[in-house]
């Protein structure tokens, strides 16, 4: 128990640490780049005057933080100042405050309510998907005739970029068939389930050739192991004894990595977002670094940031109940 | 053998497949009765590549804000679909040249969607919305001409001293002095009154309220997927509009345009990639349902004439009469045309008999000789050694047209070396006084007068050390001077000719060597009618109106879902 107490602290510390070096990065990488906000909100053609005047009207504002960067402003107010609590994210005793959108005006909490829900959903269709499949054609790749057909065909499936596999999805599955929608609908859970498949087959089919690589060098090496050909000595047959007894360290060695990609997924799907017009908080992140928008990009990264070292968390934690070798 | 081929046989089922999907022929268009007379009801489906990300007029900026904005706020006077100035809400409007003064006579008995009287105390308060302090407009220069409005910009008056209102529907603007241009401006939206009821733009609970042919309901707008407009029964121009509503679906890539076009869950598209394009005006059957823009944006490269060799106005005309405009139009030629002179078609003032720059090489090349850099092109000795930074801006059209440039110069003795870049990075870069040597510059008509165009990109009140808009930084006291008394002259045919001064003189000096227009591709369905493109706000909606759709005419068989229309659909 203490070593499971000791485990997540170490956690936790870490996914901190990752999170804090993925904001201060990302300013620093977003100081670098040229423009200001005023700019991008006004347009090309603003004059002079009409940029000064806007800068001017800012400046103090919770917006006028866009101009000049202090990430200070966002973490750890000891209370709400009047009018704050919808910007606000309560943690226990710390507020943070991600302040608002420059660009939207609204808090930038709002903003990311709206899309985070759609951006995990995504994710986890994905990374489960991912992982499923990759157990089972990993293990189908692992028969002798099927190992030269799945795998370079896969291969060949995740050496297409995503969007091109996306195009001809949509074109395929929504135009031609019109099994799927057009574009993302979320009204109630069956369209929003009906949206989902697309963006998901999508993500699914560029990254799964990683995954079914990993589970088939895993099957290999199961195959070869002592409890494998002892389960064969017994009388089971190579594939029933290999399924029966590898399943589960298989599953351990790709839900790790899927935990990994799905906290990725939820800040990164840019593209695929994009395609499917689908609500995501990556699409979220190229309204903000288009508009100057250093609220809103502060909130998907921080976000994004911390999902990724969740993720990471929460597949080591899971680790000991596929591989009951691993303890904590 | 056979086992090994199989990843190839996948990947060229999947790309056949794709390409034969891509080619395989068009659907009908979905056409309406031939004999339906313009009724109400139904809603048109519209969509944009881009998210709105205002709808207040003070706060708007971007095009596509514009374009459905001007649905919900009608101005005092407006563009119409000709391109004149004309009253909406204003019943006449008084230009007072000698008095410096301009009064608006409001129509009686107009209303604002939260039900308040359109009345001159209202749109004065509209005014001073926008002009408060704290506002963050993102336009307000228009009015800097109004007596006492920097005062109260500065906040050291409560009330603007040159907005007065004379009686409950007669507003007057004092100016400092007459402008010619200050009625035309204002057609722009920042211009347009809001409900009195509205909040001031800072406040992020500011909901949609004008007194335009269409409402914004509540909920009606959902950032990143639509916003839809509903008819106002109060408008004042009674049976319009005739559309129950309009909905814009936003950020919709242009492959997904085309599939939901194709669909008719669509009914109007802009943004058809370009191979689509061709596709559907190679049809003549969708060939008639192309939808003519007034093209009001111009594009040309820009040259820095406070930097070598552009400082040099030789060098500058030898560029202008190196590029050959035919050859960059044939990139694109579905969507562009060529462009020789400093306003395009579809903008005031445009003079169709202007002769302004052409391509003669054999003048550039004598351009090049008066500049003191000649070249010799049978040899390729000469010019210019040193290579001229070109920035271009990634995905757009200069990135395909740059080799062609390239080329062009290179046969007078110009050496361009393009420098690959962020949108942000280019507009930074072009704004900066001293930063650019030579970068693509385009400008789009705000408001209907040739000093919107002409005053940003030629005169000395556009240069700027950060935020210039004279890109060029092109200052000439002669420019100057025309565009000042063409502020002040009351007299259109006076006007002209100062224009006219303007534009030859922009000719020969050359800080744009101008190349060409482009011309968007809008497509309709059968059962529009009516729609008509706008020469400022992409499209006119109040008259637009959807027959009903003709039985039997689908595009496919198909299962497509279909979107819910309002009230007497098509």
């Amino acid at each position: 128990m203490r070593a499971l107490a000791a485990a997540a602290v170490h956690a936790t510390a870490r996914a901190t640490m990752v999170t804090i070096a993925c904001f201060f990065l990302t300013f620093a990488l977003f100081d670098a780049l040229p423009g200001d906000a005023a700019r991008a909100l006004a347009g090309a053609q603003s004059n002079a005057a009409d940029l000064a005047r806007l800068r001017s009207a800012n400046a103090g504002t919770p917006e006028g933080a866009s101009y000049t960067f202090s990430p200070s402003r966002f973490v750890h107010r000891p209370r709400h100042h009047a009018g704050e609590a919808e910007r606000c994210l309560d943690l226990a005793l710390v507020h943070v405050d991600l302040g608002q959108s420059y660009v939207y005006r609204r808090p930038v909490r709002v903003l990311l309510e709206k899309r985070l829900g759609p951006s995990l959903a995504l994710a986890l269709a994905v990374a489960t998907s991912c992982t499923a499949l990759g157990v089972f054609l990993g293990f189908v790749a692992h028969g002798r005739g099927a190992r030269r057909r799945v795998l370079p065909a896969l291969r060949v499936v995740s050496a297409v970029p995503a969007f091109v596999l996306g195009l001809a999805l949509h074109e395929l599955l929504a135009r031609q068939l019109g099994w799927l929608p057009l574009e993302a609908h979320l009204g109630t859970l069956g369209e929003s389930a009906r949206a989902l498949v697309l963006p998901t087959l999508t993500l699914t089919l560029a990254m799964l050739g990683a995954y079914v690589a990993v589970a088939h060098a895993r099957w290999r090496e199961l195959a070869a192991s002592d409890f494998v050909r002892a389960a064969e000595a017994r009388g089971a047959s190579a594939a029933s004894a290999l399924w029966r007894h590898g399943k589960r360290q298989v599953f351990a060695a790709l839900v790790s990595m899927a935990c990994l990609d799905a906290g990725l997924l939820v800040g990164g799907a840019v593209l695929t977002e994009r395609l499917f017009r689908w609500p995501g908080l990556g699409s979220l992140a190229v309204e903000a670094l288009l508009g100057r928008d250093v609220a809103l990009l502060a909130g998907v990264v921080v976000t994004a940031s911390t999902f990724v070292a969740l993720a990471t968390a929460v597949g080591e934690a899971l680790r000991p109940l596929f591989d009951p070798r691993v303890r904590y | 053998m056979a086992e090994r081929r199989s990843p190839l046989t996948l990947l060229s089922l999947l790309f056949g497949g794709f390409l034969a999907a891509c080619n395989r022929d068009l659907a009908a268009p979905l056409f309406g009765e031939e004999t339906a007379a313009p009724r109400p009801g139904g809603r048109l489906e519209l969509a944009t590549l881009a998210d709105v990300r205002s709808l207040d007029p003070a706060r708007i900026a971007s095009g596509v804000d514009a374009a459905i904005a001007v649905n919900i706020y009608a101005g005092l006077v407006d563009v119409d679909d000709e391109g004149r100035v004309v009253p909406v809400l204003a019943e006449r409007v008084e230009e007072l040249p000698e008095e410096a003064r301009v009064r608006v006579h409001l129509r009686p008995n107009l209303r604002f969607h939260d039900g308040a009287a359109v009345e001159a105390r209202a749109v004065e308060q509209s005014f001073l919305r926008l002009l408060a302090p704290s506002s963050g407009s993102t336009n307000t220069s228009f009015l800097s001409i109004v007596r006492g409005v920097d005062a109260f910009r500065a906040g050291t008056a409560e009330a603007v001293t040159g907005i007065v209102v004379e009686g409950p529907l007669t507003l007057r603007f004092d100016l400092e002095h007459y402008d010619a241009a200050f009625v035309p401006s204002l057609t722009l939206v920042q211009a347009r009154p809001v409900c009195p009821s509205a909040r001031p733009p800072s406040d992020p609970l500011f909901e949609p309220c004008g007194a335009g042919p269409f409402t914004l309901r509540e909920g009606a707008f959902v950032r990143g997927e639509s916003v839809t407009l509903t008819r106002f029964d109060r408008w004042f121009r009674a049976p319009y509009p005739l559309l129950a509503g309009v909905r814009w679906r936003l950020q919709v890539p242009s492959r997904t345009q085309e599939m939901l076009f194709l669909a008719g869950d669509l009914h109007v598209t802009r943004d058809l990639p370009s191979l689509a394009a061709r596709r559907f005006l190679g049809d003549p059957r969708w060939r008639p349902l192309r939808t003519r823009e007034a093209a009001t944006t111009f594009w040309g490269e820009g040259m820095n004439t406070e930097k070598p060799p552009f400082d040099n106005v030789e060098v500058r005309r030898a560029v202008a009469a190196a590029i050959d405009r035919h050859a960059i139009v044939s990139i694109d030629p579905l969507r562009l045309r060529v462009g020789t002179g400093p306003l395009p078609p579809g903008a005031a003032g445009f003079d169709a008999a202007l002769d302004c720059q052409r391509f003669d090489r054999a003048a550039a090349l004598e351009h090049m000789r008066r500049a003191g850099f000649p070249y010799d092109p049978e040899r390729k000795t000469g010019g210019i050694a040193e290579p001229i930074p070109y920035l271009v801006t990634a995905r757009t059209f200069a990135e395909r047209s740059v080799s062609v440039l390239q080329a062009q110069l290179a046969a007078i003795g110009l050496r361009l070396a393009p420098k690959l870049v962020s949108y942000s990075a280019y507009v930074a870069a072009t704004h900066r006084r001293g930063a650019a040597t030579m970068a693509p510059v385009g400008w789009t008509q705000d408001y209907p007068d040739p000093t919107n165009f002409f005053d940003a990109l030629y005169g000395s009140l556009g240069i700027d050390a950060n935020d210039a808009t004279n890109t060029s930084f092109y200052a000439n006291a002669r420019v100057d001077e025309l565009l000042r008394n063409a502020h002040r002259e009351a007299n259109a045919e006076a006007r002209a000719r100062l224009f006219a001064e303007v534009s030859r003189t922009v000719c020969d000096d050359a800080p744009i060597a101008f190349t060409h227009v482009p011309e968007a591709i809008v497509l309709r369905q059968g059962f529009v009618r009516d729609f008509s493109s706008h020469p400022v706000w992409l499209q006119s909606l109040e008259r637009t109106w959807l027959a009903p759709r003709r039985e039997g005419v689908l595009p496919t068989a198909r299962a497509v879902p279909r979107t819910q229309t309002i009230g007497a659909s098509p």
